[in-house]
């Protein structure tokens, strides 16, 4: 079997400035006819430049310095543009990341499906619209005619994901890329993507390069894996292999930090921390909390699984009063948090506190780390110097150096700026600690030592913590029960252990059925 | 009704409320004091005695809101009352006026809007090269300038350096298409810039979206992404931004009228302040206010026509 | 930045620097470059060199406090509205809306038949004008922030709003506001000097960039000079704010 794709000692340069000298150094790989290569690492590891290299579509600031790119035994390196323009969307296609984004807000899915076809083959438009609706049929869509008139706003994010894919094998390209195509989206449409892309490869048989960071979507997918670090490749190898039998220490990292689908022993039973009932949020027709009940014990981890539209994030802002419910209580420590107003509000908001999602918009850029802080803990009813010592101390306690007292957030990693929300939220000496998704933005390495970070405070500090999540594997690792949300109501709720053994509801098996990597 | 149907009603509404808002203002001002008006209406040197007679018999001793609603009635029935100034009939005097601005105001937009468009195009299609730079400075300077220095700039050189164009554009001897070059021109040299500016960071904008990137990923050529793909999401805020600009044309349409002493609405409504001729400012002013409220109306309605989201919902 | 300091320093020094009293007549209808008067003087024998240096007085003292004034309403209600919405949003939002559907030279005009003309009066009828332009900004600016987690966060601590509003909000919306006040200022000085230009601006004998333009005016033809001087002064100080507006933006 010849090589579809032979890469040959690539090596992308970065701008001047930048942290390292290279984007992608020195990769050589092979792609065959028919296989599903799996490309894995951290973020900033190089993975999404070395597609962009390989489709000859690099960001002005990168070039390409040295190395061969061969695609069916033809040179890519110093081809004239026209010529990489023929060969773009026809021998060689690339899935993106965002669907939704990736598609032209004003123009109708026939139209961009067809401009695939108007660039490269000569179509009558008979033929090209036959083509069109052939291709919307093989990605499994209801309802074509609607979906070909509609515009991209109109579908939902799975159906966006499958338009991107018709467009890329329309012409039955060589080479596939696809650079993240399921970080976007939920587990259960996950699910169907991977089948897709799986399905499309054994009918067509063209070669697959499926960039990932996710190593159980690599588990389900993979015939080979390949995995980079800071622009190199360190290791690549069969799937078998390479995931049993890591060789670099690097990849021996990675995996060991995949949370696996184990679950903690089930701790003693306490008393609440934290009681819901009834909790209600309307937006307009749409049922965002439809009743929900839940109870978290003292020291303990409840984790709050589901999808995207299920709740769970209009949940935890609803539990802060973010968001305000618009029926139900709250009951921490004696009081309904609900019912509270003006000064009985600020002091009843100090019990339960709340760590963001995303590490970039939690800090206000223009304040120092350490001000922040003290700001909390002054809040929280402490003078200002004892606030200040408070928050010196957080910072030792959650990892961070002490230097990172006077420092704006724009000095800190995603990660340790996770750190810092964590430390702003315990700044109160909160009794519940709700984490909205804190870990999804997260690398596999980061999100390990994040979630080490926090089953460490719980242990220390006895705080009762709420863990939102889609991730049901996450869920598992850090949490003592399990609740699984669908719109807007809890559907099941047990311990983890009997949640993953015996799930009850429909909804929980498909959730279960659909992780990757089983 | 539809999303877009819905939204346009209520946006209507709420500019048949701005408009009665603005007319109890400007009835407010110029109206409220009694005394004030008396004194514009019949000049300075009318005596006390005058002053209350003629005010009685025009009615202004009822409360201020009756005389307001017996105005509102006047004026939207057609009858804008009498000039002091002019000693005419209001709506008479300003209706050829206005189709004279319109002219003024309709060739100026028609030579801006496609050079604007095109130049904005053109610097946002290639940030940072030599077009863009010179789209930039030359947007700096041009709307650096006020419309009179320009003016009087362009005389300098059209009129007293190369006696190309006639220096003032009375049209005393019927329409001289020659004589609208240099109004046209300072008010387009004033607007260009703000709107290449606008469409240059909108272009800019659109060609940073990963759906552009998608069609340089499927094979098409850089003159195909900007037409076909980028042009109309990057015209959407543009098209906005020519409506709102109508407010700041008129005004300048004012300065650049008095300065080449174009008989037109500008030249009226500055005649009518000098002189303090209350019912006439009055009159004006609405009829400005109703041309900016009714480019925000087409401002709004563009918007729903280019914009498929605004036209359908969101996703199912 | 330069050519803004240079006008910022002539104004302020003014009275040290113009080489003859502004308002006393010399010789009539002088050439620039002839004896003792650089740029010449106007028709009832001003210089004209001490009337631009003294006209930057009044047109940067007023751009400048209408600009300042607009910007503190705005600036309140705009966070305001911004971050409460609900009520006050409408309100205050309707009534911008009210005073942006006048163009400002009509807006002034109806001042002025309404008040008279004066220097406190252009403040009012500029800073009228702009400030339903700061405030739009500034809700927009706030009602993007105002969606940050930080914000969020600060809730949840029981922030008091103002001081959300103050210290969270304010201090990430300075960098465009920074932007948005050079050329508010700049756009400012321009319309005081078209009402200049229109002679609805100072009392006569003041000498005003605006209406140096139209006394000359009319004797254009023979003496340019009269006319281009106080043009050049308004367009190059503008065009320094620009500039530095420009820079202010680039630097972002």
């Amino acid at each position: 079997m010849s090589a579809v794709l032979a890469v040959r000692d690539l090596s992308v340069a970065l701008p001047p400035g930048s942290d390292r000298q290279f984007a992608v150094e020195g990769v050589s790989f092979d792609l065959q006819r028919g296989e599903i290569l799996c490309i894995v690492g951290a973020s900033g590891s190089g993975k999404s430049v070395l597609s962009a290299a390989i489709m000859g579509a690099l960001p002005g600031r990168l070039r390409q310095t040295h190395g061969s790119i061969a695609l069916g035994g033809r040179e890519l390196t110093g081809l004239p543009s026209a010529a990489l323009r023929a060969l773009r969307g026809n021998r060689m296609a690339l899935i993106p990341q965002e669907p939704l984004a990736a598609l032209n807000p004003t123009m109708t899915i026939a139209r961009q499906l067809g401009e695939v076809f108007d660039l490269h083959a000569q179509l009558p438009a008979a033929e090209r619209h036959r083509r069109v609706r052939a291709l919307l049929e093989a990605m499994h869509l209801p309802d074509i005619e609607r979906i070909a008139r509609s515009y991209p706003h109109q579908l939902s994010g799975g159906q966006c994901q499958r338009i991107c894919i018709a467009m890329a094998l329309a012409l039955g390209p060589d080479v596939l890329i696809a650079d993240e195509p399921t970080t976007a989206l939920d587990v259960t449409t996950q699910a169907q993507i991977l089948r897709l892309i799986r399905e499309g490869r054994d009918r067509s048989g063209h070669g697959v390069l499926f960039i990932t960071h996710d190593f159980g979507v690599v588990r389900d997918i993979a015939d080979r894996v390949a995995v980079m670090e800071a622009g190199r490749l360190v290791e690549i190898g069969a799937a078998a292999d390479v995931l049993v039998r890591p060789a670099h220490a690097y990849t021996r990292a990675l995996l060991a930090a995949v949370p696996k689908l184990e679950c903690k022993a089930p701790c003693l039973p306490a008393p609440a921390a934290m009681t819901v009932t009834g909790l209600t949020r309307h937006f307009g027709a749409t049922r965002a909390l439809d009743g929900v009940d839940l109870v978290l014990e003292r020291g303990a981890t409840l984790a709050i699984v589901g999808e995207s539209g299920s709740g769970k994030s209009t949940l935890a802002r609803a539990l802060v009063r973010i968001v305000e419910p618009g029926g139900g209580s709250v009951d921490i420590g004696g009081i309904d948090l609900l019912a509270q107003r003006g000064p009985g509000l600020r002091r009843a908001r100090r019990q339960v506190q709340m760590i963001f999602q995303d590490p970039y918009g939690a800090l206000n850029p223009r304040r120092r780390v350490g001000s922040m802080i003290a700001r909390a803990a002054v809040l929280g009813g402490l003078g200002n110097a004892a606030a200040r010592d408070r928050a010196a101390e957080l910072l030792a306690l959650v990892g961070l150096p002490a230097d990172a007292f006077d420092r704006y957030p724009a000095a800190f990693s995603g990660g340790q700026r996770q750190r810092i929300g964590i430390a702003r939220a315990l700044a109160m000496n909160p009794a519940v600690l709700i984490a909205d998704e804190s870990v999804s933005a997260l690398d596999v390495l980061v999100q390990a030592q994040v979630l080490a970070l926090l089953a460490e405070l719980q242990a220390r500090l006895g705080v009762a913590m709420l863990f939102i999540t889609h991730d049901l594997r996450v869920a598992c690792a850090i949490s003592d029960r399990i609740a699984v949300m669908r719109r807007g109501k809890i559907v099941e709720s047990c311990d983890a252990a009997t949640l993953l053994a015996h799930p009850v509801h429909d909804y929980t098996r498909a959730l279960i059925a659909a992780i990757p990597g089983q | 009704m539809t999303a877009a149907g819905v939204w346009l009603a209520r946006r209507a509404l709420l500019l048949v409320l701005t408009m009665l808002a603005v007319s109890f203002l400007v009835h407010l001002a110029l109206e409220a004091n009694v005394a004030g008006v008396a004194v514009k209406v019949l000049g300075q040197f009318s005596t006390p005695d005058q002053r209350a007679a003629w005010l009685h018999e025009h009615g202004y001793d009822d409360p201020f809101v009756v005389r307001y609603l017996r105005w509102l009635g006047h004026f939207v029935r057609g009858d804008w009352g009498r000039s002091t100034y002019y000693q005419e009939d209001i709506v008479t005097l300003i209706r050829p006026r206005l189709a004279a601005s319109a002219i003024l105001a309709g060739a100026a937009l028609v030579v801006m809007v496609p050079l604007s468009l095109a130049l904005g195009i053109a610097a946002g299609a290639r940030a940072g090269s030599g077009i863009d730079r010179a789209v930039s400075v030359l947007a700096i300077v041009t709307t650096s300038i006020p419309d009179f220095a320009a003016a009087a700039f362009l005389t300098a050189i059209f009129v007293l350096g190369l006696g190309w164009l006639p220096g003032v554009s009375t049209m005393a001897g019927g329409f001289d298409a020659r004589e609208l070059v240099l109004p046209v021109l300072v008010l387009v040299l004033g607007s260009t810039g703000y709107l290449a500016r606008m469409t240059r960071a909108s272009m800019i904008e659109v060609m940073a979206q990963p759906y552009i990137r998608t069609a340089l990923l499927k094979g098409a050529s850089p003159l195909r992404i900007i037409f076909r793909h980028a042009l109309r999401n990057a015209l959407l805020t543009p098209v906005t931004v020519i409506m709102l600009q109508i407010p700041w044309i008129l005004s300048g349409v004012i300065v650049v009228e008095v300065f080449f002493a174009y008989r037109g609405f500008g030249t009226l409504l500055y005649q009518a302040a000098l002189n303090s001729d209350v019912y006439l400012v009055e009159a004006a002013a609405m009829v400005s206010v109703v041309a900016v409220v009714a480019s925000q109306i087409l401002a709004d309605l563009a918007y729903v026509a280019l914009d498929p989201r605004l036209r359908h919902g969101g996703a199912r | 930045m330069a050519v803004v300091g240079l006008w910022v320093f002539v104004a302020v020094f003014a009275p040290l620097l113009a080489p003859r009293d502004p308002l006393v007549s010399f010789a009539p209808l002088l050439r620039p470059g002839a004896a003792g008067f650089p740029l010449g003087t106007d028709l009832l024998g001003r210089d004209i060199l001490s009337r631009l240096c003294w006209g930057a007085r009044p047109v940067l003292g007023l751009a400048l406090a209408a600009t300042l004034i607009a910007y503190a309403l705005g600036v309140t209600a705009g966070l305001i509205a911004g971050y409460r919405r609900g009520w006050a949003d409408t309100l205050l939002s309707f009534i911008a809306n009210v005073i942006l559907a006048f163009p400002v030279l009509v807006l002034y005009l109806v001042v002025i038949v309404a008040l008279g003309a004066s220097y406190l009066n252009v403040i009012i009828a500029v800073t009228f004008g702009s400030a339903p332009a700061v405030f739009r900004i500034v809700r927009g600016i706030t009602i993007d922030i105002a969606h940050r987690d930080y914000i969020a966060a600060a809730v949840t601590q029981g922030e008091a709003a103002w001081r959300i509003m103050a210290i969270d909000i304010l201090p990430n919306a300075a960098p465009a506001l920074a932007v948005d006040f050079c050329l508010r200022l700049g756009y400012t000085a321009i319309v005081i000097g078209a009402l200049g230009f229109l002679g609805l601006g100072l009392p006569p004998p003041a000498p005003d960039w605006g209406g140096m333009v139209t006394d000359g005016r009319a004797l254009a033809f023979a003496f340019p000079h009269l006319v281009i001087f106080p043009c050049i002064a308004i367009s190059s100080l503008v065009l320094g704010l620009s500039l530095i507006a420009d820079g202010l933006r680039d630097a972002q």
